[in-house]
């Protein structure tokens, strides 16, 4: 009987602090994410892949052939489960962006201002490194 | 017995108010010393103004002036859209820009900020060069703000 009553007690306890645990429990798993994701590099990397590839299409001219090392930006994908290369690098001519994902969910997007359009994206793997290779051409014409 | 009651139920709900302060003091916390460990961001506004206002001068240097005022943006081969939205400011003035009054030609608004740059990292961070064409001098003020921004798919 005194066992019974234990019980319900504990329950009691448990159901009045549910609002507690529940918040608990989704505030420990968001840092675990954040924390995580910011120690892989993928944020960090993503900012550094969009900034310098916004800075060769504000830079190149139309007939340009552009290859970027994309090694680490794949070994990164890689490790954070994006088992499809092609969604690594996306390029929108029509908002003139270039975004890049190394995680799941999330991308750094950045947009250009060279008034140019960017041709034939292809990463490249194993020549002998990974490849990001894309052209220049101007816009109108692509 | 029922003011008893209520005042039971508002004290609850002020230990869940005192609970979420907690996390978000804790959330803070853990957010600040992650930034602090493995950096802020990626920093690309200076190299940005520079390639900018690279791009503006050679345009200036290898056009007649009053082609680049005409059609600035084809001329020179921008995106209108992307710099107005963007956050860049661009003001070209003849001899030398003075406060916040527009050049022969302007993007934007407020370019005594470029004063501020180093004063805060919200500023845009700013490049000013100055080319001599057809027997004038024109100065060029590029600002950049555009950062690197992360977006749920």
């Amino acid at each position: 009987m005194n066992n019974m009553n234990n019980r319900g007690q504990i329950g009691d306890i448990l159901y009045d602090n549910a609002i507690y645990l529940i918040l608990v429990v989704i505030f420990t798993i968001g840092m675990f994410m954040f924390v995580w994701q910011q120690s892989n590099g993928a944020a960090i990397y993503e900012q550094y892949c969009v900034s310098e590839i916004t800075r060769l299409i504000n830079m190149a001219e139309a007939g340009d052939k552009i290859n970027f090392d994309a090694q680490i930006a794949t070994k990164i994908a890689k490790s954070n489960k994006v088992t499809d290369f092609n969604d690594i690098f996306r390029f929108n001519n029509g908002r003139s962006e270039v975004c890049v994902k190394l995680s799941l969910g999330r991308e750094t997007c950045m947009k250009y201002y060279n008034n140019v359009a960017v041709m034939n994206d292809e990463l490249k793997l194993g020549v002998p490194q990974n490849v990001l290779y894309f052209e220049i051409k101007e816009r109108g014409v692509e | 017995m029922s003011s008893t009651n209520r005042k039971g139920e508002a004290g609850s709900m002020l230990m869940l108010v005192v609970f979420l302060f907690l996390l978000l003091m804790i959330a803070g916390g853990i957010v600040a010393g992650t930034f602090m460990f493995f950096g802020t961001g990626y920093e690309v506004r200076q190299l940005d103004a520079d390639v900018l206002n690279y791009k503006i001068k050679e345009c200036m240097t290898n056009n007649y002036i009053l082609m680049v005022v005409d059609s600035f943006y084809e001329v020179c081969g921008l995106n209108k859209e992307v710099l107005e939205q963007a956050g860049y400011k661009i003001n070209i003035c003849e001899g030398v820009c003075s406060g916040n009054l527009p050049g022969i030609i302007s993007v934007g608004s407020n370019f005594e900020v470029c004063k501020f740059t180093g004063k805060g990292e919200g500023y845009p961070k700013c490049t000013i060069s100055s080319v001599v064409k057809e027997g004038k001098s024109y100065e060029i003020v590029v600002a950049s703000l555009q950062m690197p921004r992360r977006v749920s798919e």
